[in-house]
């Protein structure tokens, strides 16, 4: 607008005046209006990008976003809303976003900037890059009643029954170290089976992904799973997926986020066992 | 004043953002320099000033920057002072100097903006500072545009556009930085910081060529600076030497044939300047011309182009023109001073204004040289002398540095117009019977060939218009100009010796000859001496006048419309000529200054505009060559292709080692069955030895949308 303005004025001046070098003066001013507009369509329109992150994140946590664009595209900015990426110059390198919202990212919107390289005129573009991206989110803090485990669970789902005298071909890692120390009798550990218990966790959604009810529920489901899972209980989470209802078992807390990532407001599988923990878009 | 409102003020003064590139402050104080001196050079202020200015500005730059982050509020308050004492400066100037109009306001503005300038400079802690401090240099140059009338200010004016873009591009860039959140990187520094540096400079360079190509564009068809009567004019004069002949020509440049001598001029001719003009005198004997050369004797602002009439002679012995009725009116005033009409003349009925501000640059006659006929002075002296043919003398010799305007009504004419004019009593109708005696009358040593010549060229011409075309052709084409003719004998007619004899002669000879010829047709006519106004200089938008657009030309009477020019030795169109745009004959007038022919600047300009045509050509073919090799190619390469395009329209191109598969891949696509199964149609198409089913290449074609 300044410009605009001075060259209006220096053509009013030299129409009025007589006065040519006050026209070649208007004259550059509209060939740098001229160039200022054009100039930055190039790289605009040059732009290409390429962008990779780590396959999960979380809302709110920092994400190291790798940037790969094409040459000659350094004056340009850009962002991604989506992963919390604020303006950065579209240089090859490493930026850090946060995630702002859960989901499953097939493509991010990238916002791109450009008014090099003399600044007088702004022009933007909007483009779409693939970029496969779980976001789930931060785990709530909470307390949950749980039901006692026994003290000697072994690995997998087993408890240590006794120990027996070791018979050849028995694997190493039974070896129980302490008896042999105290008797020095090589014996093994003996195990039975053991039914952990289940918590089933049954995610009630009602509301678009996004809304503060609903990403709280989510964030207090992921905190539940986490606590549970820690326990050493079984955890089964019922959810709601664009594909339908589903119910499976989690086994870590990252399968809980990714599972929870793609959580949104729809029906349960049917039969929700009683004991089961409901965790509600509509209650605190 | 509380401590409240006094930390409030503290705060709003506090530097915001300090700007920490030393390259954007130094290219901005060099900007902000050039722009000063422009000004300094136009012969505003004095020694102290320009020093103060040259040393001042870079000084508060430096300390700017140093005092970027620190309270500067007390700094505030003292500039704040500075300013106030150089406005009631300029108020004084105004005031003490008599500046009666806006025109002589310029050198105190001019001054005032200086000392701003200075000022603002120890205040530049942040970007928007300096940017402000470019534009504030922008409207110093323009200050410079508006005093100037040189060619000179294209130095200043060049290296200002170029620091001023490369500032502009380092403001930016600051800008962008503080912008953006900074990366981490990957690569060698160093060397990435050379190629930027090296990308940088093109960019700089391609946008600077971006520039000058648009602003060349723009100034080529901008409306001309022009001149409007709703300001006043520039008016100066050097020194007041009075001419000892007040209302008298006098001519110093003539040497010992300056009619003011005391002797009233020897002829000897001795002592005349390279650029003096034997016309600018009481009398002018056409055997004698002399060569001007080209000295620059004067600019001229006007919208368009015209005569500069110095004066006329009507009174012709065969040899020697004089003025018979040399009684000049004294006129007095003060600027503006308006003009009776002329005596001679009449007011037509539809004229057209014309504003000239003429520059002096060489000591030269005491006429005031202008379009006929002369409306209104702004000049120096409160005496002028104005002839009845409407010329204007003044009672001060006009040494270099005098400015005066005039402003003129010039008969809006053309060609039917004037063929019209016929006149109730013939052609001399509407003239004083003085008037008409002297104009129409010739001396004994006119021939009955010449009469008869007359007669004969004018057989066809019904009007008194078409007998001065007819004149001017037969002129043009039976007779040659030339400087180079031999001496004219003693007793002859010069009219008769031109016409018959040698056929050969310059302007004088050429207008006289007009004259002569339209006088033995009952025709009143009249010698007109002045420039031709001489070569517009585009950048400055004035007619720069040299001593060798020293003219004669011819004057016709025509009823009603009063004594309209014709120039029997160039072919001039009869209405005020106007200039088109800005940039007119810049391409002649830069191939002047640059010694080389029109005909290469056209070369260069062409070959540039051939270069761009060459690369949108080779952009073009290449296209082209591309979908030929779309076409011509096997259909796994044809495939390929198209996955690239698709590829490039995600962000990502196709590295060279990447085959079909792993681009695919990168790209995403290989979570989908369709694209799997696409991939592996190709690879059997590339390197199996029997062809996939046309059903499975079509599935695949579709994928990348086309055959």
């Amino acid at each position: 607008m300044l410009v605009v303005a001075l060259g209006g004025a220096f053509l009013a001046i030299a129409r009025t005046s007589g006065a040519g070098w006050v026209l070649v003066l208007m004259a550059l001013l509209a060939g740098l209006l001229v160039a200022g507009i054009v100039a930055p369509v190039v790289p605009l329109a040059r732009l290409r990008l390429h962008a990779q992150t780590p396959p999960d994140a979380e809302v709110g946590r920092p994400l190291e976003i790798e940037l790969r664009p094409g040459a000659g595209t350094g004056s340009v900015l850009v962002r991604i809303p989506a992963l919390g990426l604020g303006w950065v110059r579209a240089r090859p390198g490493v930026a850090e976003g946060a995630p702002t919202c859960r989901g499953i990212v097939e493509q991010v919107l990238v916002d791109a900037w450009c008014a090099a390289p003399l600044g007088l005129v702004a022009w933007t573009r909007r483009l779409r890059i693939d970029m496969p991206e779980l976001v789930y989110v931060a785990p709530a803090a909470c307390v949950v009643d749980l039901p006692s485990l026994p003290e000697r669970l072994g690995r997998g789902d087993e408890v240590v029954r006794g120990v027996r005298r070791y018979e050849p071909g028995d694997p190493q890692r039974l070896v129980h170290w302490p008896s042999l120390a105290r008797t020095g009798v090589l014996s093994v550990r003996e195990f039975e089976a053991f039914d952990r218990p289940v918590l089933t966790v049954a995610v009630m959604l009602d509301g678009p992904a996004g809304a503060p009810e609903v990403e709280a529920a989510v964030s207090r489901a992921a905190g539940l799973v986490g606590v549970a899972l820690r326990a050493g209980l079984a955890v089964e989470l019922w959810t709601a997926e664009l594909a339908g209802p589903v119910r499976a078992p989690v086994r870590t807390a990252l399968d809980g986020g990714r599972r929870l990532a793609a959580a949104v407001a729809g029906p349960l599988p049917d039969g929700l066992p009683a004991g089961a923990l409901v965790v509600r878009s509509d209650e605190r | 004043m509380s401590s409240g409102a006094l930390s409030r003020l503290r705060a709003v003064n506090a530097t915001k953002h300090p700007e920490d590139s030393v390259a954007f402050r130094a290219v901005v104080c060099a900007a902000v320099v050039v722009a000063a001196h422009a000004v300094l050079r136009e012969d505003v202020g004095g020694l102290a000033l320009a020093v103060a200015v040259v040393a001042g500005i870079p000084a508060g730059f430096v300390l700017s920057h140093r005092s970027r982050r620190r309270n500067r509020f007390g700094l505030k308050v003292l500039l704040a002072v500075g300013m106030l004492v150089a406005v009631a400066q300029f108020v004084v100037a105004l005031g003490g100097g008599g500046a009666s109009n806006l025109a002589q306001a310029q050198q105190p503005l001019a001054e005032l903006f200086l000392w701003v300038q200075l000022l603002h400079a120890f205040d530049v802690p942040s970007r928007r500072d300096l940017l402000f401090a470019l534009v504030s240099s922008l409207v110093l140059l323009s200050i410079a545009g508006v005093l100037s009338v040189s060619t000179a200010l294209a130095l200043n004016v060049g290296v200002w556009a170029v620091l001023a873009l490369v500032a502009i591009v380092l403001a930016h860039r600051s800008e962008l930085d503080e912008r953006s959140a900074p990366l981490a990187a990957t690569g060698t520094v160093a060397r990435r910081s050379v190629r930027r540096s090296l990308a940088a400079a093109g960019s700089v360079t391609g946008v600077l060529a971006v520039v000058l190509i648009a602003a060349g564009a723009v100034f080529a068809v901008a409306p001309p600076a022009g001149t409007a009567r709703t300001l006043s004019f520039p008016v100066e004069l050097p020194q007041v030497l009075r001419t000892p002949n007040p209302g008298g020509v006098a001519n110093p440049s003539l040497g010992d044939d300056d009619p003011a001598r005391p002797d009233g001029g020897t002829g000897t001719g001795a002592g005349r300047k390279s650029y003096g003009y034997f016309g600018f005198a009481d009398r002018l004997d056409v055997a004698t011309r002399g060569r001007p050369d080209d000295s620059l004797v004067m600019r001229v602002r006007a919208s368009a182009p015209g005569f500069w009439r110095g004066q006329t002679f009507d009174t012709w012995d065969g040899r020697i023109w004089t003025a018979s009725d040399d009684r000049p009116r004294l006129v007095r005033g003060r600027a503006p001073i308006t003009l009776p009409p002329p005596a001679d003349g009449v007011i037509a009925p539809d004229t057209v204004e014309l504003v000239q501000t003429v520059y002096v640059e060489r000591d030269g006659p005491n006429l005031l040289f202008a379009a006929a006929d002369p409306e209104q002075v702004w000049f120096g002296d409160s005496a002028l002398w104005q002839l009845p043919d409407g010329a204007l003398r003044t009672g001060v010799l006009l040494d270099r540095g005098a400015v005066y305007t005039v402003v003129s009504r010039r008969p809006r004419v053309d060609e039917s117009i004037l063929r019209a004019a016929l006149g109730a009593q013939g052609p001399a109708s509407g003239l004083a019977p003085a008037v008409r005696a002297r104009t129409l009358a010739l001396p004994r040593s006119t021939t009955t060939r010449v009469r008869a010549l007359a007669t004969a060229v004018t057989a066809d011409a019904p009007t008194t218009f078409d007998k001065v075309r007819a004149l001017e052709e037969w002129l043009r084409v039976n007779v040659r100009y030339s400087l180079d003719i031999p001496p004219l004998r003693s007793g002859v007619d010069a009219v008769d010796e031109f016409l018959f004899e040698s056929r050969a002669g310059y302007c004088e000879q050429i207008a006289s000859s007009m004259v002569v010829l339209l006088r033995s047709l009952g025709i009143p006519a009249r010698l007109a001496v002045g420039y031709v106004s001489g070569e517009r200089n585009p950048f400055t938008g004035l007619f720069e006048v040299r001593a060798s657009d020293a003219h004669a030309w011819t004057e016709v009477w025509f009823p009603g419309w009063g004594w309209i020019p014709f120039d029997p030795t160039a072919s001039v169109p009869l209405s005020p000529d106007t200039v088109g745009a800005a940039g007119e004959g810049l391409s002649s007038f830069l191939a002047e200054r640059l010694q080389v022919p029109t005909g290469a600047l056209v070369g260069v300009a062409a070959m540039l505009g051939a270069g761009v045509v060459g690369a949108s050509g080779w952009w073009f073919g290449r296209s082209v060559q591309r979908f030929w090799r779309r076409r011509r190619a096997p259909w796994p390469e044809r495939w390929l292709l198209r996955l690239e395009r698709v590829g490039r329209r995600r962000g990502r191109v196709r590295a060279p080692d990447e085959s079909a598969r792993s681009y695919a891949e990168a790209l995403g696509l290989l979570d989908d069955e369709r694209w799997r199964r696409a991939v592996s149609t190709v690879e059997t198409a590339a390197f199996a030895a029997e062809a996939p089913d046309e059903q499975a290449r079509a599935e695949a074609d579709a994928l990348v949308g086309g055959r």
